[in-house]
Protein backbone atom coordinates (compact mmCIF):
# COMPACT_ATOMS: atom_id res chain seq x y z
CA UNK A 1 0.00 0.00 0.00
CA UNK A 2 1.31 3.43 -0.87
CA UNK A 3 2.05 6.13 1.64
CA UNK A 4 -0.97 8.03 0.44
CA UNK A 5 -3.31 5.14 1.17
CA UNK A 6 -1.75 4.73 4.62
CA UNK A 7 -2.42 8.35 5.39
CA UNK A 8 -5.96 7.94 4.18
CA UNK A 9 -6.55 4.88 6.30
CA UNK A 10 -5.40 6.81 9.37
CA UNK A 11 -7.87 9.56 8.61
CA UNK A 12 -10.65 7.07 8.12
CA UNK A 13 -10.05 5.17 11.36
CA UNK A 14 -13.48 4.52 12.93
CA UNK A 15 -14.10 6.10 16.34
CA UNK A 16 -16.55 4.04 18.35
CA UNK A 17 -18.47 5.97 21.00
CA UNK A 18 -17.90 5.06 24.67
CA UNK A 19 -19.79 1.94 25.72
CA UNK A 20 -23.43 2.33 26.72
CA UNK A 21 -22.64 0.74 30.09
CA UNK A 22 -19.98 3.36 30.83
CA UNK A 23 -22.25 6.21 29.73
CA UNK A 24 -25.12 4.98 31.92
CA UNK A 25 -22.83 4.55 34.89
CA UNK A 26 -21.39 8.02 34.31
CA UNK A 27 -24.90 9.52 34.20
CA UNK A 28 -25.76 7.73 37.45
CA UNK A 29 -22.55 8.95 39.09
CA UNK A 30 -23.29 12.56 38.11
CA UNK A 31 -26.82 12.23 39.55
CA UNK A 32 -25.46 10.74 42.79
CA UNK A 33 -22.78 13.42 43.15
CA UNK A 34 -25.45 16.08 42.71
CA UNK A 35 -27.67 14.39 45.29
CA UNK A 36 -24.81 14.36 47.76
CA UNK A 37 -24.46 18.14 47.49
CA UNK A 38 -28.13 18.81 48.26
CA UNK A 39 -29.29 20.91 51.20
CA UNK A 40 -29.36 19.24 54.61
CA UNK A 41 -33.15 19.73 54.72
CA UNK A 42 -33.49 16.92 52.23
CA UNK A 43 -32.82 14.81 55.30
CA UNK A 44 -36.21 14.42 57.02
CA UNK A 45 -34.70 14.39 60.52
CA UNK A 46 -32.94 17.72 59.86
CA UNK A 47 -36.08 19.15 58.34
CA UNK A 48 -38.31 18.11 61.21
CA UNK A 49 -35.82 19.44 63.74
CA UNK A 50 -35.48 22.70 61.79
CA UNK A 51 -39.25 23.20 61.73
CA UNK A 52 -39.56 22.29 65.41
CA UNK A 53 -36.82 24.69 66.49
CA UNK A 54 -37.22 27.62 64.08
CA UNK A 55 -40.62 27.17 62.47
CA UNK A 56 -41.52 26.47 58.89
CA UNK A 57 -41.29 30.09 57.78
CA UNK A 58 -37.63 30.26 58.81
CA UNK A 59 -36.91 26.98 57.05
CA UNK A 60 -38.56 28.25 53.88
CA UNK A 61 -36.57 31.46 54.02
CA UNK A 62 -33.34 29.54 54.45
CA UNK A 63 -34.21 27.33 51.50
CA UNK A 64 -35.18 30.24 49.25
CA UNK A 65 -31.63 31.59 49.38
CA UNK A 66 -29.89 28.19 49.39
CA UNK A 67 -27.48 27.55 46.54
CA UNK A 68 -27.34 23.78 46.86
CA UNK A 69 -28.80 21.78 43.96
CA UNK A 70 -32.53 20.91 44.04
CA UNK A 71 -33.24 23.45 46.82
CA UNK A 72 -35.91 25.13 44.68
CA UNK A 73 -37.75 21.85 44.29
CA UNK A 74 -37.76 21.27 48.04
CA UNK A 75 -38.76 24.87 48.72
CA UNK A 76 -41.71 24.59 46.36
CA UNK A 77 -42.96 21.34 47.88
CA UNK A 78 -42.69 22.73 51.41
CA UNK A 79 -44.38 26.01 50.44
CA UNK A 80 -47.32 24.09 49.02
CA UNK A 81 -47.70 22.21 52.29
CA UNK A 82 -47.26 25.37 54.33
CA UNK A 83 -50.96 26.13 54.83
CA UNK A 84 -51.66 22.71 56.16
CA UNK A 85 -48.70 22.75 58.54
CA UNK A 86 -49.45 26.29 59.70
CA UNK A 87 -52.66 25.23 61.38
CA UNK A 88 -51.05 22.59 63.49
CA UNK A 89 -49.70 22.80 66.93
CA UNK A 90 -46.32 21.21 66.39
CA UNK A 91 -45.86 20.35 70.03
CA UNK A 92 -49.08 18.43 70.24
CA UNK A 93 -49.04 16.86 66.81
CA UNK A 94 -45.38 16.22 66.05
CA UNK A 95 -46.06 13.20 63.87
CA UNK A 96 -48.56 14.89 61.61
CA UNK A 97 -45.74 16.61 59.76
CA UNK A 98 -44.07 13.26 59.16
CA UNK A 99 -47.28 11.76 57.78
CA UNK A 100 -47.83 14.75 55.53
CA UNK A 101 -44.23 14.79 54.31
CA UNK A 102 -44.20 11.05 53.70
CA UNK A 103 -47.33 11.34 51.53
CA UNK A 104 -45.84 14.27 49.66
CA UNK A 105 -42.60 12.34 49.07
CA UNK A 106 -44.65 9.45 47.72
CA UNK A 107 -46.36 11.78 45.26
CA UNK A 108 -43.03 13.27 44.20
CA UNK A 109 -41.50 9.78 43.95
CA UNK A 110 -38.73 10.69 46.40
CA UNK A 111 -38.31 7.11 47.54
CA UNK A 112 -35.54 7.78 50.05
CA UNK A 113 -37.46 10.58 51.74
CA UNK A 114 -40.60 8.46 51.84
CA UNK A 115 -38.73 5.58 53.45
CA UNK A 116 -37.04 7.83 55.99
CA UNK A 117 -40.32 9.44 57.07
CA UNK A 118 -41.97 6.04 57.24
CA UNK A 119 -39.17 4.69 59.39
CA UNK A 120 -39.33 7.65 61.73
CA UNK A 121 -43.06 7.12 62.16
CA UNK A 122 -42.46 3.46 62.82
CA UNK A 123 -39.80 4.23 65.42
CA UNK A 124 -42.06 6.75 67.17
CA UNK A 125 -44.84 4.19 67.31
CA UNK A 126 -42.53 1.47 68.56
CA UNK A 127 -41.11 3.77 71.24
CA UNK A 128 -44.67 4.54 72.41
CA UNK A 129 -45.46 0.85 72.58
CA UNK A 130 -42.31 0.25 74.54
CA UNK A 131 -43.22 2.96 77.01
CA UNK A 132 -46.67 1.46 77.45
CA UNK A 133 -45.03 -1.89 77.96
CA UNK A 134 -42.81 -0.40 80.66
CA UNK A 135 -45.86 1.11 82.32
CA UNK A 136 -47.54 -2.28 82.27
CA UNK A 137 -44.51 -3.95 83.79
CA UNK A 138 -44.52 -1.58 86.75
CA UNK A 139 -48.08 -2.69 87.46
CA UNK A 140 -47.00 -6.13 88.59
CA UNK A 141 -45.74 -9.37 87.25
CA UNK A 142 -49.05 -10.43 85.74
CA UNK A 143 -49.66 -9.19 82.25
CA UNK A 144 -53.41 -8.85 82.84
CA UNK A 145 -54.88 -6.91 85.72
CA UNK A 146 -58.65 -7.54 86.25
CA UNK A 147 -58.96 -4.30 88.22
CA UNK A 148 -57.70 -2.23 85.35
CA UNK A 149 -60.26 -0.01 83.56
CA UNK A 150 -57.90 1.25 80.91
CA UNK A 151 -55.45 3.78 79.58
CA UNK A 152 -56.61 7.22 78.53
CA UNK A 153 -54.82 10.36 77.34
CA UNK A 154 -55.87 13.82 78.53
CA UNK A 155 -57.55 16.02 75.90
CA UNK A 156 -54.40 18.09 75.40
CA UNK A 157 -52.27 14.97 75.01
CA UNK A 158 -49.86 15.93 77.75
CA UNK A 159 -50.86 13.23 80.22
CA UNK A 160 -51.57 9.55 80.09
CA UNK A 161 -53.88 8.07 82.76
CA UNK A 162 -53.72 4.48 83.86
CA UNK A 163 -57.08 3.88 85.52
CA UNK A 164 -57.78 1.05 87.89
CA UNK A 165 -60.84 0.50 90.04
CA UNK A 166 -59.23 1.93 93.13
CA UNK A 167 -56.32 3.96 91.84
CA UNK A 168 -55.33 6.31 89.04
CA UNK A 169 -51.72 6.93 87.97
CA UNK A 170 -50.84 9.84 85.71
CA UNK A 171 -47.85 9.35 83.39
CA UNK A 172 -45.84 11.63 81.20
CA UNK A 173 -46.11 9.98 77.77
CA UNK A 174 -42.93 11.69 76.55
CA UNK A 175 -40.71 10.30 79.29
CA UNK A 176 -42.74 7.29 80.44
CA UNK A 177 -42.39 8.41 84.05
CA UNK A 178 -45.23 8.75 86.60
CA UNK A 179 -46.24 12.31 87.55
CA UNK A 180 -48.92 11.87 90.19
CA UNK A 181 -51.64 9.52 91.41
CA UNK A 182 -55.02 9.60 93.17
CA UNK A 183 -56.84 7.14 95.33
CA UNK A 184 -60.58 7.98 95.23
CA UNK A 185 -62.79 7.25 98.26
CA UNK A 186 -65.02 4.80 96.32
CA UNK A 187 -64.35 2.44 93.41
CA UNK A 188 -64.12 4.05 90.01
CA UNK A 189 -66.67 3.00 87.37
CA UNK A 190 -65.75 5.23 84.43
CA UNK A 191 -63.69 8.23 83.39
CA UNK A 192 -63.52 10.61 80.45
CA UNK A 193 -61.14 13.39 79.31
CA UNK A 194 -63.24 16.57 79.06
CA UNK A 195 -61.02 19.31 77.68
CA UNK A 196 -57.53 20.61 78.16
CA UNK A 197 -56.23 18.79 81.27
CA UNK A 198 -59.63 18.25 82.92
CA UNK A 199 -60.76 14.69 83.66
CA UNK A 200 -64.24 13.57 84.80
CA UNK A 201 -64.33 10.50 87.02
CA UNK A 202 -67.54 8.64 87.87
CA UNK A 203 -67.62 6.57 91.05
CA UNK A 204 -69.67 3.59 92.08
CA UNK A 205 -71.72 5.59 94.59
CA UNK A 206 -72.81 8.13 91.91
CA UNK A 207 -70.29 10.85 92.76
CA UNK A 208 -68.76 12.73 89.84
CA UNK A 209 -65.31 14.13 90.43
CA UNK A 210 -63.36 16.58 88.31
CA UNK A 211 -59.55 16.38 88.32
CA UNK A 212 -57.43 19.25 87.02
CA UNK A 213 -54.20 17.51 86.22
CA UNK A 214 -51.93 20.53 85.90
CA UNK A 215 -53.04 21.74 89.34
CA UNK A 216 -53.36 18.20 90.66
CA UNK A 217 -56.66 19.06 92.39
CA UNK A 218 -59.75 16.87 92.57
CA UNK A 219 -63.17 18.14 93.60
CA UNK A 220 -66.68 16.70 93.80
CA UNK A 221 -69.04 18.09 91.15
CA UNK A 222 -72.33 16.30 91.76
CA UNK A 223 -73.74 13.19 93.33
CA UNK A 224 -76.52 11.30 91.59
CA UNK A 225 -78.45 8.19 92.44
CA UNK A 226 -76.87 4.94 91.30
CA UNK A 227 -73.48 3.94 90.02
CA UNK A 228 -72.05 6.03 87.15
CA UNK A 229 -71.47 3.31 84.57
CA UNK A 230 -70.64 5.59 81.61
CA UNK A 231 -69.81 9.22 81.06
CA UNK A 232 -70.17 11.01 77.72
CA UNK A 233 -69.32 14.65 77.10
CA UNK A 234 -69.85 17.20 74.36
CA UNK A 235 -68.92 20.85 74.51
CA UNK A 236 -70.24 22.22 77.83
CA UNK A 237 -72.46 19.26 78.71
CA UNK A 238 -71.87 15.90 80.22
CA UNK A 239 -74.15 12.84 80.31
CA UNK A 240 -73.87 10.42 83.19
CA UNK A 241 -75.41 7.00 82.62
CA UNK A 242 -76.62 4.80 85.39
CA UNK A 243 -78.50 1.56 85.05
CA UNK A 244 -81.93 3.31 85.04
CA UNK A 245 -81.37 6.97 84.19
CA UNK A 246 -79.41 9.43 82.04
CA UNK A 247 -78.37 12.66 83.80
CA UNK A 248 -77.55 15.73 81.74
CA UNK A 249 -75.35 18.16 83.64
CA UNK A 250 -73.77 21.42 82.55
CA UNK A 251 -70.23 22.68 82.92
CA UNK A 252 -70.74 23.86 86.49
CA UNK A 253 -72.17 20.54 87.58
CA UNK A 254 -75.80 21.67 87.68
CA UNK A 255 -78.32 18.98 86.83
CA UNK A 256 -80.18 20.09 83.68
CA UNK A 257 -82.28 17.07 82.81
CA UNK A 258 -83.01 13.56 83.96
CA UNK A 259 -84.10 11.01 81.38
CA UNK A 260 -85.25 7.51 82.29
CA UNK A 261 -83.23 4.76 80.65
CA UNK A 262 -85.73 2.61 78.78
CA UNK A 263 -83.08 0.35 77.25
CA UNK A 264 -82.48 -3.07 78.61
CA UNK B 1 -3.09 36.46 -14.52
CA UNK B 2 -6.73 36.36 -15.57
CA UNK B 3 -9.47 36.95 -13.00
CA UNK B 4 -10.43 33.26 -13.29
CA UNK B 5 -6.87 32.18 -12.55
CA UNK B 6 -6.78 34.57 -9.59
CA UNK B 7 -9.95 33.03 -8.23
CA UNK B 8 -8.52 29.54 -8.74
CA UNK B 9 -5.43 30.55 -6.75
CA UNK B 10 -7.63 31.96 -3.96
CA UNK B 11 -9.64 28.76 -3.83
CA UNK B 12 -6.47 26.68 -3.69
CA UNK B 13 -5.22 28.74 -0.75
CA UNK B 14 -8.60 28.42 0.97
CA UNK B 15 -8.45 24.66 0.49
CA UNK B 16 -4.99 24.49 2.04
CA UNK B 17 -6.16 26.51 5.03
CA UNK B 18 -9.30 24.41 5.46
CA UNK B 19 -7.32 21.18 5.21
CA UNK B 20 -5.02 22.47 7.95
CA UNK B 21 -7.99 23.34 10.17
CA UNK B 22 -9.57 19.97 9.53
CA UNK B 23 -6.34 18.19 10.34
CA UNK B 24 -6.02 20.15 13.60
CA UNK B 25 -9.66 19.46 14.55
CA UNK B 26 -9.31 15.77 13.83
CA UNK B 27 -6.07 15.51 15.79
CA UNK B 28 -7.65 17.30 18.76
CA UNK B 29 -10.65 15.01 18.58
CA UNK B 30 -8.46 11.91 18.29
CA UNK B 31 -6.37 12.99 21.31
CA UNK B 32 -9.49 13.66 23.40
CA UNK B 33 -11.05 10.41 22.25
CA UNK B 34 -8.02 8.38 23.30
CA UNK B 35 -7.97 10.13 26.65
CA UNK B 36 -11.69 9.44 27.14
CA UNK B 37 -11.32 5.79 26.19
CA UNK B 38 -8.55 5.44 28.76
CA UNK B 39 -10.70 7.20 31.36
CA UNK B 40 -13.60 4.90 30.48
CA UNK B 41 -11.52 1.81 31.21
CA UNK B 42 -10.25 3.28 34.50
CA UNK B 43 -13.75 4.37 35.49
CA UNK B 44 -15.23 0.94 34.84
CA UNK B 45 -12.36 -0.75 36.64
CA UNK B 46 -12.49 1.38 39.80
CA UNK B 47 -16.08 2.55 40.11
CA UNK B 48 -18.31 -0.19 38.72
CA UNK B 49 -17.39 -2.71 41.50
CA UNK B 50 -18.50 -0.14 44.08
CA UNK B 51 -21.78 0.38 42.26
CA UNK B 52 -22.26 -3.37 41.97
CA UNK B 53 -21.84 -3.68 45.72
CA UNK B 54 -24.20 -0.76 46.33
CA UNK B 55 -26.81 -2.38 44.08
CA UNK B 56 -26.60 -5.63 46.01
CA UNK B 57 -27.14 -3.81 49.31
CA UNK B 58 -29.97 -1.80 47.81
CA UNK B 59 -31.65 -5.02 46.75
CA UNK B 60 -31.37 -6.37 50.28
CA UNK B 61 -32.81 -3.12 51.56
CA UNK B 62 -35.70 -3.23 49.11
CA UNK B 63 -36.42 -6.82 50.01
CA UNK B 64 -36.71 -5.79 53.67
CA UNK B 65 -38.93 -2.86 52.61
CA UNK B 66 -41.31 -5.29 50.93
CA UNK B 67 -41.32 -7.48 54.02
CA UNK B 68 -42.09 -4.48 56.26
CA UNK B 69 -44.95 -3.47 54.01
CA UNK B 70 -46.41 -6.99 54.13
CA UNK B 71 -46.05 -7.15 57.91
CA UNK B 72 -47.79 -3.79 58.27
CA UNK B 73 -50.69 -5.15 56.25
CA UNK B 74 -50.89 -8.12 58.58
CA UNK B 75 -50.70 -5.87 61.64
CA UNK B 76 -53.43 -3.60 60.30
CA UNK B 77 -55.48 -6.71 59.44
CA UNK B 78 -55.48 -5.92 55.73
CA UNK B 79 -54.11 -9.38 55.06
CA UNK B 80 -53.99 -12.51 57.23
CA UNK B 81 -50.86 -13.97 58.71
CA UNK B 82 -49.74 -16.84 56.47
CA UNK B 83 -49.79 -20.31 57.96
CA UNK B 84 -46.51 -21.17 56.31
CA UNK B 85 -43.88 -19.22 58.27
CA UNK B 86 -41.57 -19.04 55.26
CA UNK B 87 -44.20 -17.85 52.80
CA UNK B 88 -43.51 -14.15 53.31
CA UNK B 89 -39.76 -14.57 52.93
CA UNK B 90 -40.27 -16.55 49.73
CA UNK B 91 -42.66 -13.94 48.29
CA UNK B 92 -40.27 -11.10 49.09
CA UNK B 93 -37.33 -12.97 47.60
CA UNK B 94 -39.31 -13.70 44.41
CA UNK B 95 -40.39 -10.09 44.01
CA UNK B 96 -36.92 -8.75 44.50
CA UNK B 97 -35.43 -11.38 42.20
CA UNK B 98 -37.76 -10.31 39.41
CA UNK B 99 -36.81 -6.68 39.97
CA UNK B 100 -33.13 -7.60 39.93
CA UNK B 101 -33.55 -9.52 36.69
CA UNK B 102 -35.39 -6.59 35.10
CA UNK B 103 -32.65 -4.18 36.11
CA UNK B 104 -29.79 -6.42 35.13
CA UNK B 105 -31.26 -7.92 31.97
CA UNK B 106 -28.85 -8.22 29.11
CA UNK B 107 -29.88 -6.41 25.94
CA UNK B 108 -32.25 -8.54 23.87
CA UNK B 109 -30.88 -7.46 20.54
CA UNK B 110 -27.58 -8.87 19.43
CA UNK B 111 -24.69 -6.48 19.87
CA UNK B 112 -23.93 -4.45 16.82
CA UNK B 113 -21.01 -5.84 14.94
CA UNK B 114 -19.37 -3.64 12.41
CA UNK B 115 -20.18 -4.91 8.95
CA UNK B 116 -17.59 -2.76 7.27
CA UNK B 117 -15.06 -5.18 5.88
CA UNK B 118 -11.67 -4.47 4.46
CA UNK B 119 -13.08 -5.03 0.96
CA UNK B 120 -15.72 -2.37 1.51
CA UNK B 121 -13.12 0.06 2.83
CA UNK B 122 -11.00 -0.48 -0.21
CA UNK B 123 -13.93 -0.13 -2.56
CA UNK B 124 -14.96 3.16 -0.94
CA UNK B 125 -11.43 4.52 -1.15
CA UNK B 126 -11.27 3.63 -4.82
CA UNK B 127 -14.66 5.12 -5.53
CA UNK B 128 -13.69 8.37 -3.90
CA UNK B 129 -10.58 8.48 -6.05
CA UNK B 130 -11.74 7.22 -9.44
CA UNK B 131 -15.45 7.98 -9.69
CA UNK B 132 -16.24 9.51 -13.14
CA UNK B 133 -18.46 12.19 -11.66
CA UNK B 134 -15.50 13.75 -9.90
CA UNK B 135 -14.16 15.15 -13.19
CA UNK B 136 -15.81 17.12 -15.93
CA UNK B 137 -13.41 16.55 -18.78
CA UNK B 138 -14.70 13.93 -21.27
CA UNK B 139 -11.48 11.93 -21.73
CA UNK B 140 -10.87 11.67 -18.04
CA UNK B 141 -14.52 10.70 -17.45
CA UNK B 142 -14.28 7.94 -20.09
CA UNK B 143 -11.05 6.56 -18.58
CA UNK B 144 -12.54 6.66 -15.10
CA UNK B 145 -15.77 4.97 -16.24
CA UNK B 146 -13.75 2.12 -17.70
CA UNK B 147 -11.62 1.78 -14.59
CA UNK B 148 -14.63 1.95 -12.28
CA UNK B 149 -16.35 -0.88 -14.16
CA UNK B 150 -13.27 -3.03 -13.43
CA UNK B 151 -13.28 -1.98 -9.80
CA UNK B 152 -17.00 -2.79 -9.54
CA UNK B 153 -16.40 -6.22 -10.97
CA UNK B 154 -13.55 -6.90 -8.52
CA UNK B 155 -15.80 -5.79 -5.68
CA UNK B 156 -18.62 -8.03 -6.86
CA UNK B 157 -16.18 -10.93 -6.83
CA UNK B 158 -14.90 -9.79 -3.41
CA UNK B 159 -11.42 -9.97 -4.91
CA UNK B 160 -9.42 -8.09 -2.33
CA UNK B 161 -6.10 -8.52 -4.14
CA UNK B 162 -7.49 -7.00 -7.33
CA UNK B 163 -8.93 -4.09 -5.35
CA UNK B 164 -5.59 -3.54 -3.62
CA UNK B 165 -3.94 -3.45 -7.04
CA UNK B 166 -6.19 -0.60 -8.11
CA UNK B 167 -4.91 1.46 -5.14
CA UNK B 168 -1.56 1.60 -6.94
CA UNK B 169 -3.23 2.88 -10.12
CA UNK B 170 -2.23 6.47 -10.87
CA UNK B 171 -4.99 8.97 -10.52
CA UNK B 172 -6.82 9.94 -13.68
CA UNK B 173 -6.98 13.69 -13.92
CA UNK B 174 -8.00 15.88 -16.86
CA UNK B 175 -5.08 16.53 -19.17
CA UNK B 176 -5.86 20.11 -19.63
CA UNK B 177 -8.68 21.04 -17.43
CA UNK B 178 -10.52 24.12 -18.46
CA UNK B 179 -10.34 27.00 -16.01
CA UNK B 180 -14.10 26.91 -15.47
CA UNK B 181 -14.11 23.19 -14.75
CA UNK B 182 -11.18 23.58 -12.35
CA UNK B 183 -13.01 26.32 -10.49
CA UNK B 184 -16.12 24.14 -10.14
CA UNK B 185 -14.00 21.30 -8.78
CA UNK B 186 -12.27 23.58 -6.28
CA UNK B 187 -15.53 25.14 -5.11
CA UNK B 188 -16.91 21.64 -4.51
CA UNK B 189 -13.82 20.75 -2.55
CA UNK B 190 -14.13 23.87 -0.37
CA UNK B 191 -17.76 23.02 0.40
CA UNK B 192 -16.78 19.43 1.20
CA UNK B 193 -13.97 20.52 3.53
CA UNK B 194 -16.22 22.99 5.35
CA UNK B 195 -18.81 20.29 5.85
CA UNK B 196 -16.16 17.88 7.18
CA UNK B 197 -14.80 20.53 9.53
CA UNK B 198 -18.24 21.29 10.94
CA UNK B 199 -18.94 17.60 11.38
CA UNK B 200 -15.66 17.11 13.24
CA UNK B 201 -16.33 20.05 15.58
CA UNK B 202 -19.86 18.81 16.34
CA UNK B 203 -18.52 15.34 17.06
CA UNK B 204 -15.95 16.77 19.47
CA UNK B 205 -18.51 18.95 21.22
CA UNK B 206 -20.94 16.06 21.57
CA UNK B 207 -18.36 13.74 23.16
CA UNK B 208 -17.12 16.49 25.52
CA UNK B 209 -20.65 17.19 26.73
CA UNK B 210 -21.48 13.50 27.24
CA UNK B 211 -21.85 12.21 30.82
CA UNK B 212 -18.51 10.44 30.59
CA UNK B 213 -16.87 13.60 29.24
CA UNK B 214 -18.23 15.69 32.13
CA UNK B 215 -17.10 13.09 34.63
CA UNK B 216 -13.63 13.04 33.09
CA UNK B 217 -13.40 16.81 33.58
CA UNK B 218 -14.31 16.33 37.26
CA UNK B 219 -11.79 13.52 37.61
CA UNK B 220 -9.17 15.76 36.06
CA UNK B 221 -9.83 18.41 38.73
CA UNK B 222 -9.60 15.79 41.49
CA UNK B 223 -6.36 14.50 40.02
CA UNK B 224 -4.84 17.97 39.93
CA UNK B 225 -6.02 18.91 43.43
CA UNK B 226 -5.70 15.63 45.33
CA UNK B 227 -3.66 13.30 43.12
CA UNK B 228 -6.55 10.83 42.83
CA UNK B 229 -9.00 11.13 39.91
CA UNK B 230 -11.75 9.19 41.69
CA UNK B 231 -11.38 10.66 45.16
CA UNK B 232 -14.76 12.38 45.39
CA UNK B 233 -16.67 9.69 43.48
CA UNK B 234 -15.19 6.90 45.58
CA UNK B 235 -15.79 8.89 48.77
CA UNK B 236 -19.41 9.49 47.83
CA UNK B 237 -19.98 5.83 46.98
CA UNK B 238 -18.30 4.50 50.10
CA UNK B 239 -20.46 6.80 52.22
CA UNK B 240 -23.60 5.65 50.42
CA UNK B 241 -22.57 2.05 50.86
CA UNK B 242 -22.10 2.49 54.60
CA UNK B 243 -25.41 4.34 54.90
CA UNK B 244 -27.24 1.65 52.97
CA UNK B 245 -25.77 -1.12 55.14
CA UNK B 246 -26.73 0.78 58.30
CA UNK B 247 -30.20 1.45 56.96
CA UNK B 248 -30.67 -2.21 56.05
CA UNK B 249 -29.59 -3.23 59.53
CA UNK B 250 -32.16 -0.89 61.07
CA UNK B 251 -34.85 -2.15 58.70
CA UNK B 252 -34.14 -5.68 59.85
CA UNK B 253 -34.58 -4.56 63.45
CA UNK B 254 -37.91 -2.95 62.50
CA UNK B 255 -38.89 -6.16 60.77
CA UNK B 256 -38.14 -8.09 63.96
CA UNK B 257 -40.24 -5.62 65.97
CA UNK B 258 -43.15 -6.07 63.60
CA UNK B 259 -42.88 -9.84 63.79
CA UNK B 260 -43.20 -9.70 67.57
CA UNK B 261 -46.29 -7.52 67.13
CA UNK B 262 -48.11 -9.56 64.50
CA UNK B 263 -47.25 -13.09 65.63
CA UNK B 264 -47.80 -13.10 69.36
Amino acid sequence: MSNQSNIQSTWRMPFNPPSEQAQQLAERTIRDLRQQQRHKYWDVEYLQEGIRKNGLEAVLEELSSAEEPDSTELHQALSEENDRIGNWNQELEPQKFLVMWRDRAKTEQWDDICRQADNMLFDHRWASLQRLCDIKQTRGDLGFDPNRIGLMPSANGKYLLDIEQEFITVWNPQTGKPITSWNPPISIRSAVALYDDLIAIGLQDGTLFHWELSEDTQYEVIKIEGSIDKIASKEDYCVLCTQNTFFLIDEDGTLEREIPNSFD
Amino acid sequence: MTPEQQEIEQKKQEIVALEDQLADAEVRYAAYYIELKYFESLFLEHISPLYASLDRWNMRLQSTDIMLSKLRDIRDQVSPIPEDPFMLEIECAQQIRLRWQENHQLPQSAPKISTVTETQDLYRTLTRRFHPDLVVEDDARAQRTELMSKINEAYREQDIQALQAFIEHPNILPTEEEAEATLVRLIRRVAQLKSLLKESQQRHESITKSALGKLMAKAQTDLEEHGDPFLSIRGMLEERLENTKFLWLNQRVREAHLWTEVDR
